[in-house]
């Protein structure tokens, strides 16, 4: 233990917590954006400072600060203990950790070049030269950005452990939005919307994505959509390409299943879980083909994770086997209340939160059927991907999403695009429709670096593995006026 | 800290900087959350943090970083690596060059409030008690967030802005939940002693006892009487979408090209304005410029979006006074949105209604079609329908897929009283008041 986190455990026990742990952390960030060839913003961040959880009296208390010094450690702990007595105040029971093994551990980042060490020109260079390659006659707006990120943690829990543990991440993409005063306003983005594709990997995952390759193309689909033909609504046969498969599967599997939440504790901010436990173990989530993983162990996986922020050794569980429903993600807390046993998924958003049960990688695993026999297996129905619009109610039950494209399928082939396509449903209705998945060679983790949850809230770093997969008698084209 | 010593801390690192130009945006907080779920509180948290973030410019050549170390080496050692990040930079041709200083009108909105700055965990803890205790007499189950934050941001720049504010903000929020229904109760303001407990617990649990055992409505298009809880998640959306420079960029506005046109009903007027005390003020905004009242929707005729340093010179305009912290990739944006009040009330518009719907909250608004700022989400935490002027029982909470524009052009009353709602980014606020609309379109229901 070094001696800072030393100092913190020690104060918190002398002042009578029966748990305490800290979390060092050292953190650098750096955030690209160029738009039409031209930097926007480049910033650099650096954050440093502590958490420090205690149990006292049978209650919480957490405190955090940025200022890292002797003096404010003390202050900290002295403030973490008394915020647990108040706790106290409205306690009906202890809190009760289930117990897991301390661990004396150090963990290496996952990267082979430190993105930290490429000069920002190249990083502006390769975007403002793909994003040059977009604006095509008819694109209003091209952007790309990049975002890395390098973080010592040091946990350290009156239980005896202490885990260092290095990250690096690494993460880019561009986009195209084609607009005409007919035809609206429609974008296209490579290889995903939002922040791009992000992995625990170095400069080498931004440069394997060939960003300049796929710029131009990606553009030429932004125009194309202006005058592609609406998504025609009713019900059909829907495939969905990986990509905004990795947005269902975080929407209607990962969040219902956070523990916490289904325990009610999310309830004023994101809402519960339809996952209620006494459907552990006995509830038809999806079809027989259909097997959901939490796994933190993947390599390079934006969501993988060798401990969590309870110090819990994360391991892979079957969320959903064979279409049901099975384990939920959960914690220290939770764990005990449904009879499971922690699986690492407590996660804070940097040193000033306290961690709250959060995804890791979850996954939905790879079937045996080629792209073509996904869609040869349909005769009247549609292909969607590329993530545009996603809303979902508080129980993850009745979701609705836009993707950024989509086609026509006639004959199990592919025809027209169409533009805006919608889908809507009902999470376990959805699932159980499930008929066939794409192979391994269809399959990549999607790294996903916006999730929000919690109050305050914070921001969750997690990755979705998944292939293209296909559903039978799905609503598509929601209809508005 | 003061305003002389964080002023003096950034002035000395400023002198120290090489760049042509250099900003230095300070933001401490001090923010406590007690979260309550299930009549317990499960977690009771402190924060003490401090940002400093610097942006040196070197000609066109824009650098910038940030650090959580607002010591005096701390904010030297960031000064000297933005200005070294600017020389590396190439040069960015829409740079307009750091603001000018404008006069402010600090100090006098007020907005800092001693006791709330001060106010004591256990103080929180009881309060929440108070909530919690009203929902067990009814047999539900509260949940929700007492919150307490003190805040400074200060800027200063070499082109002699140095500009500071103060400010506390408080909120208690309640969902309190019965086996097939819930309810919301809601209460922010710089002080923590308007906060009244007793008046969220009870807002939140009437809604949930006579929301009680929900019906099934087919989807359609339903004359709505929203509250502003529920106006709030449309106008933040809305403010996402459609009213800052960066959405005319975008072609998401639907201001653009409509200035003085009747686009909305002649009685919504729609404006942010970071003065009025009604509000959350805050006198300048991240580039430390002065804000302006901008009109997005005067009578329901089109205005003006707001601006920054950096769209205002590429788009020809003044800025308004509303930067986030640069360099950022958002855009300007509006923090202190108000929607002007009417001669109404909640209960004079249910009972305007043959058959309609009330929402109480809508939930996970995200856009459908942007440039249309068709917008889809569900309702939440207390739906009624509303038959013969009366709210007469609850309903399964909805989907709607709605065209927010389209919207307010079918905004045919609005209540004079208006809801102080503070924002998540822990700055700013809405106030909203109530609205009844015609024809807002449903399109699912959830199980």
């Amino acid at each position: 233990m070094d001696k800072f986190t030393e100092r913190v455990i020690a104060g918190a026990k002398r002042l009578g917590a029966s748990y305490c742990d800290c979390r060092l952390i050292d953190m650098e960030r750096e955030d690209v954006s160029v738009v039409g060839g031209a930097p926007r913003a480049v910033v650099h961040a650096h954050q440093r400072g502590f958490g420090v959880r205690i149990i006292a009296n049978g209650a919480w208390g957490f405190s955090s600060s940025s200022v890292v010094t002797d003096a404010e450690a003390d202050h900290i702990v002295e403030e973490a203990v008394e915020i647990a007595h108040a706790s106290a105040l409205a306690k009906k029971k202890e809190v009760v950790l289930a117990p897991v093994s301390s661990s004396e551990d150090m963990i290496p980042h996952q990267a082979d070049v430190d993105p930290f060490t490429i000069p920002d020109s190249e990083k502006i260079g390769l975007l403002a030269e793909a994003t040059r390659a977009m604006m095509l006659p008819g694109v209003v707006l091209a952007r790309g950005q990049m975002q890395f990120l390098k973080e010592r943690k040091s946990f350290a829990s009156s239980e005896g452990s202490y885990i260092v543990q290095d990250r690096v991440e690494s993460g880019a993409g561009v986009s195209a939005m084609a607009a005409s005063d007919n035809s609206g306003v429609q974008i296209r983005s490579y290889p995903m919307s939002s922040s791009g594709d992000n992995a625990q990997s170095g400069w080498e995952f931004v440069e394997a994505m060939k960003l300049l390759e796929h710029a131009e193309p990606t553009a030429r689909e932004a125009l194309a959509l202006l005058s592609a033909k609406p998504c025609p609504s009713g019900v059909k046969d829907l495939v969905v390409g990986g990509q905004q498969l990795a947005l269902q599967v975080h929407e209607s599997c990962g969040h219902p299943c956070e523990l916490d939440r289904v325990m009610g504790m999310e309830a004023s901010f994101a809402g519960t879980s339809f996952l209620t436990p006494d459907k552990k173990g006995n509830f038809r989530y999806g079809s027989d083909i259909v097997n959901l993983t939490a796994d933190p162990t993947i390599l390079h996986a934006l969501g993988g994770l060798a401990y969590d922020d309870e110090g819990v050794r994360g391991r892979k569980v079957y969320l959903v086997r064979g279409g049901m429903f099975e384990h939920y993600l959960n914690s220290r807390a939770s764990a005990p209340v449904v009879g499971e046993e922690p699986m690492g998924a407590m996660r804070a958003d940097g040193f000033a939160r306290s961690p709250i049960v959060r995804m890791v990688s979850i996954n939905l695993e790879p079937g045996d059927l080629t792209f073509d026999q996904l869609i040869g297996g349909v005769d009247d129905g549609l292909y969607v991907d590329g993530i545009k619009s996603w809303s979902i109610d508080d129980r993850r039950l009745n979701f609705q999403f836009g993707s950024e494209i989509g086609w026509e399928i006639r004959g199990g082939k592919l025809q027209d695009m169409v533009k805006n396509p919608t889908y809507t449903g009902v999470t376990y209705e959805f699932w159980r429709s499930c008929d066939g998945i794409g192979d391994p060679g269809l399959y990549h983790v999607w790294g996903v670096d916006n999730c929000g949850k919690g109050e305050p809230m914070q921001v969750a770093h997690v990755s979705h593995g998944t292939s293209p997969a296909r559903f039978r008698h799905v609503q598509v084209g929601v209809l508005h006026e | 800290m003061s305003r002389e010593q964080l002023h003096g801390l950034m002035h000395d690192a400023l002198r120290a900087s090489d760049a042509d130009q250099t900003e230095i945006v300070t933001m401490t907080s001090n923010s406590a959350l007690t979260w309550y779920a299930e009549n317990i509180i499960h977690q009771n948290v402190a924060e003490h943090t401090a940002q400093v973030q610097v942006r040196a410019a070197h000609g066109k050549k824009v650098g910038s970083a940030s650090t959580t170390d607002c010591s005096p080496e701390g904010l030297a050692l960031i000064v000297r690596q933005a200005s070294q990040a600017a020389r590396l930079m190439p040069d960015d041709p829409d740079f307009p060059g750091l603001p000018s200083p404008k006069p402010i009108a600090a100090g006098l909105i007020g907005g800092w409030v001693g006791a709330t700055a001060v106010s004591q965990p256990g103080e929180r803890v009881l309060a929440v008690k108070k909530v919690i205790e009203r929902a067990e007499h009814e047999g539900l189950r509260a949940a929700g967030t007492y919150q307490v934050q003190s805040s400074e941001l200060a800027v200063v720049s070499s082109m002699g802005v140095a500009a500071y504010h103060q400010y506390t903000v408080a909120g208690l929020k309640a969902v309190v939940m019965g086996d097939d229904s819930s309810g919301y109760g809601r209460m922010s303001s710089a002080d923590v002693a308007d906060i009244d407990p007793e008046a969220v617990g009870e807002q939140a649990v009437r809604t949930a006892v006579e929301t009680r055992h929900p019906a099934e409505v087919e989807p359609g298009a339903f004359e709505v009487v929203l509250s502003p809880f529920a106006v709030e998640e449309l106008m933040g959306m809305l403010a996402y979408l459609a009213l800052s420079a960066r959405s005319v960029e975008q072609h998401t506005c639907f201001l653009e090209g409509h200035e003085s046109e009747q686009i909305a009903s002649p009685i919504v007027s729609l404006y942010d304005d970071g003065l009025d005390p009604a509000g959350m003020p805050i006198p300048f905004d991240f580039e430390g410029m002065p804000k302006r009242r901008v009109d997005f929707l005067t009578e329901g005729k089109g205005g003006n979006v707001v601006y920054d340093s950096y769209y205002a010179a590429k788009m020809g305009r003044a800025t308004t006074g509303h930067s986030l912290q640069q360099p950022n990739d958002i855009g300007p944006y509006p923090l202190n949105i108000f929607m002007g009040a009417g001669d109404s009330s909640e209960g004079d518009m249910v009972s305007h209604v043959e058959r309609g719907i009330y929402v109480t909250r809508f939930w996970y608004a995200n856009p459908v079609e942007p440039r249309r700022a068709v917008v889809t989400g569900t309702t939440r935490d207390g739906t009624y329908l509303i038959e013969n002027g009366r709210k007469t029982h609850g309903v399964r909470n909805l989907r709607f897929t709605q065209g927010l524009v389209d919207m307010l052009a079918h905004t045919v009353e609005i209540s004079r009283n208006r809801a102080v709602l503070a924002s998540s980014f822990g700055i700013g606020a809405m106030v909203l008041p109530s609205i009844r609309a015609e024809g807002f379109q449903f399109t699912g229901v959830t199980r």
